[in-house]
């Protein structure tokens, strides 16, 4: 392997994971205030709400990424809707991961016992209430894991958008690949940037689920013989 | 006589084709105490959900202090259903304690009990504060107030649920089988802070299987069977001579005997 050519592009792979990083950031929480908002409707709603998250839900979920950047790449302007190429990316990305985001909220808030939503009804709480703040703040820990999941994958779905020239780290790995061929060097180091990304992701995810959500230090039983 | 506070009138209720409950009546006066007696599957805990409407009668009517639970009638005398800030506004007059706890998972003992006061009562943090304090006092759980449910036992998480629906200063307070999933030890801790509330004037309807403490704790108790009332009286009646065959039946599988002191 070719090592002065590795750090000779490092960067221009470090210019193009910032991009692969801001889309995906911005995928990330717009579609986690879809994926809230959806998500506690698909539980609370009434019957009309419910039926339109779930067929937001199938069709999210049941098309391939790379069709729904297609998709916003070719229809959005059809119907008048001229973005930028970036935000065209992020509107693909933003409505693959809220279909995934919504189940994930709805799984955690049916999780919680029932018994928690009646003891907060008993009280005086309305349903709504009860929800914000007794449901959600409980279901938050839970949905940690899967959300990971989720944006670990909305990362990697990000190098989709090279179908759509967008100048993210995989277009950028194939651009260099196109004009040196030389294949191993690029696509190690293009790799190595993704498993750097996805695994800050889930160190922070860790440290917020033990930390941040966790309820009582002595939440996890392991902290009973460090004090 | 004393006012009348609590009023179930022909309550009827079905899950599916099985009627659990069948026309039961009961009147509860300004600080009496009622125990819904009965084997498991005979109604009671039903009936006491019903009172604060987490679960729905079939037919029939429950009245509090001057008003109906779960509707009301207009002008054209048509019954017209609670919305959910109705019922809400009336289940705050009901305190209740559940067999199984239900604290607040990811509160503290303290926030368990001014969450209520803070976002349904509306006091300001402080008075809050100074109010969850002094009923966690109440139920001798001043040193506590810091921990995680999962950080008390069954008996402290118990009073602190207990405190939780006392802060609310409710009219009526209700105990689906408190001591239930308790062992012996930390069942009469809860059943000391029953008592001692019982002192105070407090109308309660309990739900429980602790005989002995029923038999001093209430003024009146009512046997049911299969959703059906069968006979209600002071509890030492009840006891020592039952006017039905079945209400000795079961008290006898309680360890007591018909003419039993």
């Amino acid at each position: 392997m070719d090592i002065s050519f590795m750090i000779e592009i490092v960067p221009r792979l470090l210019r193009a994971t910032w991009v692969t990083l801001q889309v995906s950031a911005i995928s990330l929480m717009i579609g986690l205030v879809f994926g809230i908002v959806l998500g506690v409707l698909r539980v609370y709603g009434n019957r009309f709400i419910v039926w339109c998250t779930k067929g937001f839900v199938i069709v999210a979920r049941g098309t391939p990424a790379a069709i729904q950047i297609y998709a916003a790449f070719f229809l959005l302007p059809r119907l008048g809707i001229r973005l930028p190429l970036f935000a065209v990316g992020v509107v693909a990305l933003t409505f693959n991961t809220s279909g995934y985001q919504v189940e994930i909220v709805r799984a955690a808030l049916e999780s919680i016992d029932k018994g928690q939503i009646e003891a907060g009804l008993a009280i005086g709480l309305t349903r709504w209430k009860t929800m914000l703040y007794i449901t959600l703040p409980q279901a938050v820990k839970r949905m940690m894991g899967p959300m990971t999941n989720e944006f670990a994958n909305l990362i990697k779905a990000s190098s989709a958008l090279m179908l759509i020239s967008l100048y993210e780290l995989t277009k950028s790995g194939h651009a260099i690949i196109a004009a040196t061929f030389k294949y191993a060097e690029v696509l190690v180091l293009v790799a190595l940037f993704y498993f750097v990304l996805v695994q800050s992701l889930c160190k922070l995810s860790a440290y917020l689920e033990n930390n941040v959500f966790n309820f009582g230090k002595t939440a996890d039983p392991r902290n009973e013989f460090l004090n | 006589m004393e006012k009348i506070l609590l009023k179930m009138e022909h309550i009827h209720k079905s899950f599916g084709q099985a009627e659990v409950v069948k026309d039961f009546n009961v009147e509860v006066k300004q600080g009496e105490k009622v125990i819904l007696a009965g084997a498991s599957g005979s109604g009671k805990t039903t009936i006491l959900r019903m009172i604060n409407y987490l679960e729905t009668p079939t037919k029939g009517k429950i009245w509090l202090d001057g008003d109906y639970i779960g509707g009301h009638y207009n002008e054209k005398s048509e019954w017209v259903s609670d919305s959910m800030q109705d019922l809400a506004e009336k289940r705050k007059q009901i305190g209740m304690v559940f067999q199984s706890f239900n604290l607040f998972a990811h509160l503290s003992a303290l926030h368990n009990v001014t969450l209520g006061l803070t976002r349904v009562l509306k006091l300001p943090k402080k008075e809050a504060i100074a109010r969850a304090e002094h009923y966690l006092n109440k139920v001798h759980l001043s040193e506590h107030i810091k921990k995680y449910p999962h950080q008390m036992s069954g008996g402290q998480q118990q009073r602190v649920a207990i405190a939780r629906a006392l802060a609310m200063q409710p009219k009526l307070m209700l105990f689906d089988e408190p001591t239930s999933a308790l062992d012996p030890k930390l069942t009469n801790e809860v059943l000391e802070v029953m008592q001692e509330l019982a002192e105070e004037k407090l109308t309660m309807v309990v739900v429980t299987h602790e005989m002995g403490f029923a038999r001093h704790f209430a003024d009146r108790m009512i046997y049911l069977e299969d959703g059906v009332f069968i006979e209600e009286g002071p509890p030492e009646k009840l006891f020592t001579h039952p006017e039905s065959e079945k209400t000795s039946h079961f008290l006898s599988f309680c360890g007591y005997k018909e003419g039993d002191i």
